[in-house]
């Protein structure tokens, strides 16, 4: 069984100051059905990043608010999941050990994952932890989607939303994460794509002024309905545990159609189904995270409950894994 | 799971669409029927894969459809009509 002696001793969150909600998408957008979209996707609200704020700069306020309850030097391995880095190169994680002066013996790297990345991240954080090469991990999503997406786009624009999230990895006495599970099928990676910008275009954005994201909704809404409930009961199966004793499913809070339709198919009873996309929006990779914090603030989740994540979307790509969950500190 | 006709289906995407079901018919698609939009065939798809329990989840092909009559013949296709 590939469960490892690592707890998640600690989340600390950052939005921008910006937002918006559904009364501002119909000022801009009279025709769309607002109603209707906020019925299909559960989300409210949005948090915005404002032009000169990047993925980095929300990703230094999550772990400001980690370095108060961690001493910095502690910190040995930084992971950024981020698919907005603020340059090609250098790693942007380079940057963000810059910001917060961490000692110069830490690892440093990203992970350029989208709505899996907390699940990825997680699963190098805790191997490293378990392979002695690292003792505490800062696994920091950031993402600031909304910057690919045009004012009219009514098929990103009322879902995605910026933030970041840092989350604190440490050694534990118990086996407290795994096992993992994962999957990837890159002939769906043109269904979710920002296509400008990069090498494929030569670096150009052709007539746009900047790259725009562009997803196949009902190709990647086929894609989670066929995947993840396989994939979460291969993991049940895989582990120590039945369905039964699972005490918190928290998925990546894409859409409100999604988790319902993933909840049916898996037959998972509402309070142990956990939910909170409504006034946070899909924030990609922080999505799990968040749902973690805010579950753990609400005493949904407690100490030795059991708690299976799963994340999927951009690659395509998807993972999922049970937690033995600690108090966080 | 109940094996539909062709009208059964035809009821199933109303519904799906909240619209009456008299607004739907053989000739129904994206084109002419205005609620089916990108947010309306998600809710297209939830419903015939909670009808067929499941089995539709791995007909990819579903997801490009637009009309009554490319699911209908995707679905016999599929032996599920």
């Amino acid at each position: 069984m590939n469960n490892f002696n690592c707890s998640i001793k600690a989340i600390e969150s950052s939005f921008p100051k910006n937002f918006e909600t559904n009364s501002n998408l119909k000022s801009d957008n009279p025709q769309w059905n607002i109603e209707e979209i906020e019925r299909k996707t559960g989300i409210n609200k949005r948090w915005i990043s404002s032009s000169n704020e990047t993925a980095v700069d929300l990703a230094f306020k999550a772990c400001e608010k980690i370095l108060l309850k961690v001493d910095l030097n502690t910190i040995d391995t930084l992971i950024l999941v981020t698919q907005s880095p603020d340059y090609f190169l250098p790693t942007s994680a380079c940057i963000l050990h810059e910001k917060l002066s961490l000692n110069k013996n830490t690892k440093c790297f990203d992970i350029n994952l989208g709505c899996s990345g907390f699940v990825y991240g997680l699963s190098v954080a805790t191997s490293y932890i378990q392979t002695h090469l690292s003792n505490k991990v800062l696994l920091v999503c950031a993402e600031t989607y909304t910057k690919f997406i045009d004012k009219n786009d009514r098929t990103n624009r009322p879902i995605f939303s910026d933030a970041a999230t840092a989350t604190l990895i440490t050694r534990s006495k118990d086996a407290n994460i795994g096992p993992f599970l994962f999957g990837t099928n890159g002939k769906g990676y043109s269904n979710l794509i920002v296509k400008e910008g990069a090498a494929k275009s030569g670096y150009v954005c052709n007539d746009k002024t900047q790259p725009t994201l562009h997803m196949d909704g009902s190709d990647v809404f086929m894609f989670t309905m066929s995947e993840i409930p396989k994939n979460v009961d291969d993991l049940i199966a895989f582990s120590e545990f039945e369905k039964d004793n699972i005490d918190m499913f928290i998925f990546h809070q894409g859409s409100k159609i999604v988790l319902d339709t993933l909840q049916s198919k898996l037959s998972i009873p509402n309070e142990k189904f956990y939910s909170n996309l409504k006034l946070i929006g899909n924030t990609v990779s922080s999505t799990i995270p968040l749902a973690l914090k805010d579950a753990s603030d609400n005493l949904k989740i407690q100490a030795n409950h059991i708690i299976l994540i799963s994340g999927f979307g951009v690659g395509l790509s998807w993972g999922s894994c049970l937690i033995k969950w600690n108090d966080l500190i | 799971m109940s094996k539909l006709d062709e009208k059964s289906i035809a009821i199933l995407i109303a519904k799906a669409l909240k619209i009456e079901s008299n607004l739907i018919s053989i000739n129904s698609s994206a084109e002419n029927v205005e609620e089916w939009d990108s947010l309306g065939h998600l809710s297209i798809l939830q419903a015939l894969d909670q009808h067929f329990d499941g089995k539709v989840a791995n007909l990819k092909e579903l997801a490009s459809t637009n009309s009554v009559k490319d699911i209908l013949s995707l679905l016999k296709k599929n032996s599920l009509l």
